[in-house]
């Protein structure tokens, strides 16, 4: 019975409970006690964490240093964790923000985004690859002129595939005013997009 | 479902001008477009935040065998006390010892895995600690789904490792390296440093060598071919006392730093025929034969703990779609390496291959024990 599935020791639940949700809950549970697993969910979720870090601080060296933070802080807190029908990202995404946040109340960003960008690999030609670098630059850039909590939902949206609801858990707001954010970033989006000449 | 359906709802809930709106729903495409790309990050940097989480993790996370005596199975204690008795017996090298040109003489001679010197007892199911793993990438030329022809899906092979990795091994690992300073103990295992050279092995047996001063970029490289690179990474392994899986290991060439070459060489050990998924042994050398970064298992022999029938594949591939960011359409069978407080066990698991959302070649992997 699906009912059944999280009854017992998480280490002795039966095998077939393999759904993404039930399997991120025991495998956090499980990184609370070993490192191997703490390890697979840094392998997990390396990639999203750094890619909303570097969006948000605009160069190498301090997206790998405020990763290493994030990180550093999900172990020493991960004991504290309760899942609770979140994505366990969505609990990474929280300690990121509050890293990034930390950091700009000390320095602002110094270095361009340019050289972290990366082209889909698709097999599009040379002419048209440049023109979606041209696209992500700008993008990036005028994301940079939102405010940070427009630039959490709209990051946390289309970067890490949060939904709404848990865009909302994450920043701390009711579901209602990520949606007004939402309205407000994309506008403000189009205005930069616009003065930049990128489509739309 | 269109694309970004939600947003389309906000943006229409807003009661805006269909130009507007039309103009918001363009933003959200070129978002959808350019924000789901990843942002490229420096794999070392990755590495070796990776490592110093393990070690902190480590550090922190109180190890099985420093727990309170009362934690222990009956399981634990006999394998420790066989530990104590007879010392451990490596696992063999399965391929003759090469000579590599220019790169060390392998000094150590094969010895025979450990065989029934622990308790190993039958375990039943609910001693077996549940796992998931991430899904893997596979890298170009690794082979894709094995047959299952042969294979009897009503009787599996548990197994379980034999004991625990411990100082003695770790010490011969380390000789093998010319370590000479004796290893110190750390909270989750072993480790021992000299100079810019640094061994550490953790009670799951999981080594990680790494040596920061590897070679010296002002040399002329060496041109490698495939051959003389596994000999090198297969005398290393032999040297350090660590275990040469049988099957053939992959090969990858990439530039790192100063080097203009280094060799990635990837072992997968196998066990009964079948890969074990996660205990992969990773070795980087340069191109002057030198050896700067080793992720291997110390295994200590496995014997087989029980026969357990495993759900059917169409089963597994039908569980690797629900997850979704995929299509999966083949599966072969796996070990999966799976340590918990008592021993370490390797239990089946399905390989299901697939293409990702962006063509990339991936394996997810789903536990296999069928139900009781």
């Amino acid at each position: 019975m699906p009912g059944d599935r999280l009854e017992g020791p998480l280490t002795h639940r039966p095998l077939e409970s393999t759904d993404k949700a039930t399997d991120e809950a025991w495998l956090v549970e499980q990184a609370k006690r070993d490192p191997e697993a703490f390890g697979q969910l840094y392998d997990i979720y390396f990639g999203k964490i750094y890619a909303y870090i570097y969006r948000k601080a605009g160069d190498r060296q301090a997206a790998e240093d405020l990763t290493s933070e994030t990180f550093m802080k999900a172990l020493a807190n991960i004991q504290h964790y309760k899942y609770t029908g979140q994505p366990f990202v969505a609990w990474l995404y929280r300690i990121a923000a509050n890293v990034v946040t930390d950091y700009f109340r000390a320095r602002r960003p110094t270095a361009p985004l340019d050289e972290g960008l990366q082209l889909p690999a698709t097999g599009i030609g040379p002419e048209e690859a440049a023109l979606r670098m041209d696209d992500q630059q700008a993008v990036a850039r005028a994301i940079q002129t939102l405010s940070p909590d427009q630039q959490d939902v709209i990051l946390l949206r289309f970067s890490g595939g949060l939904r709404l609801k848990e865009i909302a858990q994450t920043i701390g707001k009711t579901e209602g005013a990520v949606k007004a954010l939402m309205f407000r970033a994309l506008g403000g989006l189009r205005g930069k997009l616009t003065e930049s000449g990128v489509r739309p | 479902m269109t694309k970004a359906q939600d947003i389309r709802e906000v943006i229409q809930e807003q009661s805006v001008a269909s130009g507007e709106r039309r103009a918001l729903e363009q933003v959200t495409d070129l978002l959808d477009e350019t924000l789901a790309v990843d942002v490229p990050h420096r794999p070392e940097f990755k590495a070796q935040l990776r490592r110093q989480l393990m070690a902190e993790a480590r550090r922190t996370m109180a190890p099985w065998y420093r727990r309170p005596a009362f934690m222990y199975s009956s399981v634990a204690v006999a394998a420790a006390a066989a530990v104590l008795a007879v010392g451990l017996n490596m696992w063999p090298a399965t391929n003759p010892v090469p000579t590599v040109p220019g790169g060390p003489t392998p000094t150590l001679t094969a010895e025979k895995p450990s065989t029934g010197n622990a308790d190993v007892r039958k375990v039943g199911r609910e001693d077996l600690p549940n796992f998931a793993l991430p899904d893997q990438k596979l890298l170009p030329g690794e082979p894709g789904p094995a047959t299952l022809a042969g294979l009897n899906l009503n009787g599996v092979a548990v197994y379980q490792l034999s004991s625990r990795p411990d100082n003695a091994q770790f010490s011969r690992i380390a000789q093998g390296m010319d370590f000479s300073r004796p290893p110190e103990t750390t909270a989750n295992g072993f480790r021992v440093t000299e100079g810019a050279r640094t061994l550490t092995m953790s009670g799951e047996g999981y080594v990680i060598f790494e040596d920061k001063a590897a070679g010296s970029p002002k040399d002329q490289p060496v041109v490698l071919d495939e051959t003389a690179v596994r000999q090198a990474a297969q005398a290393f392994l032999v040297r350090a006392a660590l275990p040469v899986p049988g099957l053939e290991p992959a090969i990858f060439e990439g530039a790192r730093e100063n080097f203009k070459h280094i060799y990635t060489v990837i072992y997968t050990p196998a066990v009964g025929g079948l890969p074990v998924v996660n205990a992969r042994t990773v070795i980087r050398m340069t191109d002057r034969y030198r050896v700067f970064s080793l992720e291997a298992y110390a295994q200590t022999g496995e014997q087989v703990s029980g026969n357990y029938a495993v759900t059917a594949p169409t089963e597994a591939i039908a569980k690797a779609r629900e997850r979704g960011g995929g299509i999966f359409t083949q599966a072969d069978l796996g070990y999966a390496r799976t340590p918990n407080d008592q021993a370490i066990y390797l239990q089946p698991v399905w390989r299901v291959f697939g293409t990702g959302s962006r063509g990339e070649r991936l394996v997810r992997f789903v536990p296999a024990l069928a139900p009781r």
